[in-house]
């Protein structure tokens, strides 16, 4: 790994690092870096956009210069944050048991396929090469955002659809490791964001499971999450949809967090992660009103008005990516050509309902119970939450399950509203979010937390047992 | 600490790793019967396997060269004929993609001609060439030097001469220049129907 290629990810760190401990939602050591690794990659997307307003070229010298200001700006103060970080990083969260070993083994196994074939393989998906590779390659090739790709190729092509307009995350972080790997190595394709984008969700995501339940449990959900070959095919594929549903995953499970510990910071944070979220795909801001129905449905008459205010706060932060990215940057900065159709909604005059429920048939036959897809990791989810609702009549996921359907019905609705919305790809690389979503609802759930305390009192009584036998013996 | 609180410790470490023991053999047994599941032994076999090829063919191949040829194909291999071929001066007119669905399959059925899409195109060619397709105005067309032309199911360069030009862009003419299938499998269905 080259010098520069190590830079880029140091600072990275060093950004989230800075912010995640001034909003302090972590509670253990592995959330913490899991969480800064990903606030890192998201803020410093921003970079090319601030280069390019200054005036400064999208070269080496200027983003590293930036990079390493942002590195020191989020680490102002930083020697005061010493009393939140030191519990974090004590013995008893940082300790991994023996029986997490195999787990962490297998996945760390497919972490290396994922990781080999993303380094080797130039882009190769479509949607890529004619969309978020094809703009930071110019932009790159040329110091500029508003790149030939837009102010010549496009507007000289009568084919093109909308891949080019993506949301910029991908783009942005194609630009920030190309130019980190200069063309040069096994990096040279400037496609390592996403094995880092993955291997810091999944430290997050486990740290968070184990937190939830016993750590043999949570190892298990994981590796059952980890055979999902749709999922696994997409950690290696630079697309929009890994990252969409890493920040957004991360956002829920952060506000979900909020809801029970009523902590400013884990609000904030999960405001950032859910508008990074919709800086990485678009349409994700039609998925935040959930979460503002939720923090209002979830909030007595007492403090009504505060949680109007707070789903207000969330639709108005989210917003913000979406209209700089599509009105401000778009539609103001680069001079489109004239023949380009962005988001182009349509009404449904006839057999609306008909129309609509054939969608959701078409998602639950095409994406959801796809013989292949997920292999067993749905029916997993299905079968627990089955028994948690009735058998032991779980309320406090309740919440968790609304999003799972509310994206559902949300993704019907677009499917049929939005041009270019569809089963195959739209809803299918979508599902990753629900799925995932899946999986930390299984973490909190009643069932594996009545397993999780069975586990650990077992291992208890046994070491009291044995202590109490002790002196008997010895006697 | 005396000797016999030395020795509870002890007993109790041992019998906590004891536990530690058994519970490294229940996440071994349940990871081992997860995965051989048959779905997910199958997809593992075939990942794995797929990966040891792969692996064992090209981890010594580290020259961009060759992996942009192993990624991309077709699309590299003609995309470096044009570039050999062409300067920044010339004009590469896009031949309609139904005509080479039509005329040379045999050569394009794995990937149905999708890097005939002008940003694919652009993505490998840059500015290397002026690239130009049929819906340019006859003006344009008519500064065209080079495009791609089926003979005998296969795909040539060919250098447009002032007695071929009528010809070749008469023949493009009969195909729908707004027309692109995305995927092999659209291309199939297309090659499968009715000229």
């Amino acid at each position: 790994m080259s010098f520069s290629i190590f830079f880029v990810l140091f600072t990275q760190f060093l950004i989230g690092f800075g912010v995640i401990t001034y909003l302090r939602p972590a509670t253990n050591g592995y959330s913490l870096l899991g969480l800064s690794m990903l606030v890192g990659v998201g803020i410093s997307s921003g970079l090319p956009f601030a280069l390019e307003f200054m005036r400064l070229p999208i070269a080496r010298t200027p983003l590293f210069f930036g990079l390493a200001l942002l590195a020191a700006i989020s680490l102002v103060g930083l020697r005061h944050r010493r009393a939140y970080l030191q519990p974090l990083f004590t013995r008893s969260h940082l300790t991994i048991r023996f029986s997490e070993l195999p787990f962490l083994a297998f996945w760390g196994y497919l972490l290396f396929i994922s990781a080999w074939k993303c380094a080797w393989y130039p882009n190769l998906p479509f949607d890529t090469i004619v969309g978020p590779d094809l703009v930071a390659t110019f932009a790159v090739k040329e110091h500029t955002l508003v790149s030939s790709v837009f102010t010549s190729h496009l507007p000289s092509v009568s084919v093109f659809s909308n891949q080019p307009f993506y949301a910029p995350f991908t783009a942005m972080q194609q630009i920030v490791y190309l130019l980190a790997a200069d063309g040069v190595g096994w990096f040279a394709f400037g496609k390592l964001w996403l094995t880092v984008l993955v291997v810091a969700f999944g430290l997050f995501f486990y740290a968070e499971l184990r937190e939830r339940t016993h750590p043999v449990l949570a190892g298990l959900l994981v590796a059952i999450l980890a055979c999902s070959p749709e999922l696994f095919a997409y950690t290696f594929l630079v697309q929009t949809d890994w990252a969409n549903a890493a920040f957004f995953v991360t956002g829920v499970m952060l506000l979900h967090s909020y809801g029970q510990t009523k902590q400013r910071g884990t609000f904030i944070g999960s405001l950032l992660f859910l508008a990074l979220a919709c800086w990485t795909r678009t349409e994700t801001i039609f998925f935040i009103p959930i979460g503002s129905l939720l923090i209002v449905g979830q909030t007595g008459h007492a403090r009504k008005i505060l949680a109007i205010r707070d789903a207000a706060i969330l639709l108005l932060v989210c917003s913000l990516p979406v209209v700089f990215w599509n009105y401000g940057f778009l539609r103001g900065y680069v001079p489109l050509p004239s023949h380009t159709h962005l988001g182009v909604a349509h009404t449904v005059p006839d057999h609306y309902f008909q129309n609509l429920l054939a969608i959701y048939q078409g998602m639950a036959e095409q994406v959801v119970f796809h013989d292949t897809y997920w292999n067993y990791s749905v029916y997993v989810f299905l079968g627990i939450a089955v028994v948690n609702l009735f058998l032991f009549r779980d309320r406090r996921g309740l919440p968790l399950l609304f999003w799972i359907l509310g994206l559902y019905v949300q993704f019907g609705l677009l499917i049929l509203h939005v041009e270019g919305a569809n089963i195959p790809f739209t809803f299918r690389r979508g599902f990753f979010k629900i799925l995932l979503l899946m999986y930390v609802y299984l973490g909190s759930s009643s069932l594996l937390r009545w397993l999780s305390g069975r586990l650990l009192s077992w291992e208890g009584q046994s070491l009291a047992n044995d202590s109490a036998q002790q002196p008997r013996k010895t006697a | 600490m005396n000797s016999f609180a030395c020795r509870i410790m002890n007993q109790k470490n041992r019998f906590y790793q004891f536990i530690q023991f058994i519970y490294l053999a229940g996440s071994c047994l349940c990871l081992l019967l997860w995965l051989w599941l048959p779905k997910n032994r199958d997809w593992l076999t075939s990942t794995v396997e797929r990966f040891y090829t792969q692996r064992q063919r090209l981890s010594n191949q580290t020259s961009l060269s060759t992996r942009l040829q192993e990624g991309y194909g077709d699309a590299y291999t003609f995309t470096s004929l044009i570039q050999q071929r062409c300067g920044p001066d010339d004009y590469f007119l896009i031949p309609p993609q139904q005509y080479l669905i039509r005329n040379a399959w045999q050569q394009g059925k794995s990937t149905g001609y999708v890097w005939l899409y002008p940003s694919v195109l652009y993505y490998h060619l840059g500015k290397s060439v002026h690239l130009i397709d049929m819906t340019a105005p006859d003006s344009l067309l008519q500064r065209a030097t080079h495009t791609f032309w089926a003979y005998d199911n296969k795909l040539f360069l060919l250098t447009f001469k002032p007695h071929n030009r009528p010809l070749v862009i008469s023949v493009f003419r009969q195909y729908d220049p707004h027309f692109f299938a995305y995927t092999p499998d659209q291309a199939r269905r297309y090659k499968r129907s009715k000229p």
